[in-house]
């Protein structure tokens, strides 16, 4: 996976590979491609949504704890 | 006659002119003496022609007089009542009888003294005195909607009186009640008093009064302080001698007074000039310094008060910043795990197109191409049918135009040296021709050619 890749670019390509697919404008020649690399963004979004989620977990735990 | 003799006569005389009469008169009190043991006043009673309102005039008529217990007993009420000591100077309006004895001789026995003469003399001196303030201190003492002002009552006295000078005699009882009253407050309020000794009563002691405010004045410059209050006292004793406060020179200088000055000379009726100008005017010593304190309490509870409502206020603050915060806390919460979710499912829609809809794709590019093969299939069939039907209708037309049928419809074919002509230019006459019929060949010589037009073929 490149460096310098985040959330926000990543979810942003990825919804361009769907709607592209979505809308049948990606040739056949390019769609096992296209698939792949939304697979592989796919990925890289749903690590980088866990890994927030519980980040965020546990700093509202500690809010909790404080107040 | 004998000088006992004449004594009587003149006894005996006097006795029927006068005797059991009474007289008022008014009259100036001179050379009196006061015998504390038996309570007799001794005194001369004097008329003196008017010259100045202070300056005595020449004496017009003396007489002795004499006040035994029940004339002093009217001393006393007399001087209860008008605030002042019967003695020298004094102008009275007295009852007297007339009385002769051979050892003492003629004398005024006092019955009576007439305290409202006297108060009414000391109106009016008051009044002189008030008049003489209003017009030789006009910048410190006026008149404003009937009453009297004056510079020092215009002082701002502060809410907090801790510095004080006091002016008091040094042995009065009023100045030990005063600093017992203040030191001794339940509040553990401290001062910081400085004494200024003099004598406080009778009318002599004016200049000295008046100078111990110079001193004052002094004092605070040199030593840089600015005192919160004067405080002057007079107090205990039985004397009731008020007149000193009376005194142009003290009632000016108090006036003009840089310090807020507080008396507390202990006045029964009139308030004296003195206090009339003074800044605050109250009666006691022990009223002076219950005035201090409470105004020092009203201060320290006015603080007391503020503390409170800050306190109030800040915890207020607090709870309500709280609260905001834990408002901004939940939302913080909610939204973030909101956005969270939002996000995931976003993901989890873009998933689902990414892995569903390349199949619908390819499906729908193999459904083209199946549908591109059926269309060649079809395109095939139409193509070969279309052309067998054109290949039997040219068939069909050859077969109408072959030379059999064309004979057997009538036509003939006309052949020459064994070839079939289609034009007469190169036959002549007596060429041999062959004409053909269907099922049979003629032999045939020309005879005759000309040009022929007719049409027997429009049809």
């Amino acid at each position: 996976m490149e460096n310098h890749l985040t959330y926000e670019l990543a979810f942003e390509e990825l919804q361009q590979i769907a709607t592209a697919i979505e809308n049948e404008t990606i040739t056949v020649d390019q769609l096992a491609e296209k698939v792949k690399r939304a697979a592989t963004l796919i990925a890289f979004c749903q690590s980088r949504l866990r890994s927030t989620e519980t980040e965020v977990n546990k700093i509202i735990n500690q809010l909790d704890k404080e107040i | 006659m004998r000088l006992s003799q004449l004594s009587l006569l003149i006894q005996d005389l006097l006795g029927d002119a006068f005797g059991f009469q009474r007289f008022w008169v008014v009259a100036q009190v001179s050379n009196h003496s006061f015998y504390g043991q038996k309570g007799f006043h001794y005194f001369d009673l004097i008329e003196t022609e008017k010259q100045s309102p202070k300056g005595k005039g020449s004496l017009v008529a003396k007489m002795a007089a004499v006040a035994w217990s029940a004339g002093a007993a009217k001393i006393r009420d007399f001087e209860s009542v008008t605030g002042q000591q019967f003695g020298n100077d004094m102008q009275v309006l007295v009852e007297v009888s007339v009385d002769f004895h051979p050892v003492y001789g003629l004398k005024l026995t006092l019955l009576d003294i007439d305290a409202r003469f006297t108060l009414g003399l000391q109106e009016q001196q008051r009044q002189a005195t008030i008049d003489r303030l209003l017009a030789e201190c006009p910048d410190y003492v006026w008149k404003s909607e009937g009453r009297l002002q004056s510079f020092n009552q215009d002082l701002a006295l502060s809410p907090v009186v801790q510095k004080i000078a006091v002016v008091s005699s040094r042995t009065a009882a009023g100045y030990e009640d005063f600093l017992h009253s203040l030191n001794h407050n339940p509040f553990g309020y401290r001062f910081s008093i400085d004494p200024f000794f003099t004598t406080v009563q009778g009318e002599n002691n004016a200049p000295a009064l008046a100078g111990i405010f110079a001193e004052i004045i002094r004092t605070a410059e040199d030593a840089g302080i600015d005192y919160d209050a004067v405080v002057i006292i007079r107090g205990g004793g039985a004397s009731t001698d008020l007149l000193i406060f009376d005194q142009f020179s003290i009632a000016s200088v108090v006036a003009a007074c840089p310090f807020p000055v507080i008396t507390g000379i202990g006045h029964q009726k009139n308030e004296t000039i003195t206090d009339l100008v003074a800044h605050t005017a109250l009666k006691t010593p022990t009223k002076v310094a219950e005035f201090i304190i409470q105004r020092n309490r009203t201060f320290e509870n006015s603080i007391t008060g503020l503390q409170q409502s800050l306190i109030i206020r800040a915890q207020q603050y607090l709870t309500g910043t709280h609260q905001e915060l834990q408002v901004l806390k939940s939302a913080l919460v909610y939204q973030a795990q909101a956005s969270l979710f939002q996000q995931h499912n976003s993901l989890q829609k873009i998933k689902s197109i990414v892995c569903r809809q390349p199949f619908v794709t390819l499906a729908n590019e193999n459904a083209a191409i199946k549908r591109q093969q059926q269309e060649l299939v079809t395109l095939n069939k139409n193509y070969l049918s279309r052309q067998q039907l054109h290949i039997d209708n040219l068939l069909r037309l050859f077969k109408m135009t072959s030379p059999e049928k064309v004979l057997q419809r009538g036509f003939a074919l006309i052949e020459s040296k064994g070839k079939i002509i289609s034009s007469a230019d190169k036959i002549n006459i007596g060429d041999e021709l062959t004409i053909v019929l269907s099922g049979t060949a003629i032999e045939s010589t020309v005879h005759h050619k000309k040009t022929y037009d007719g049409k027997p073929f429009d049809l």
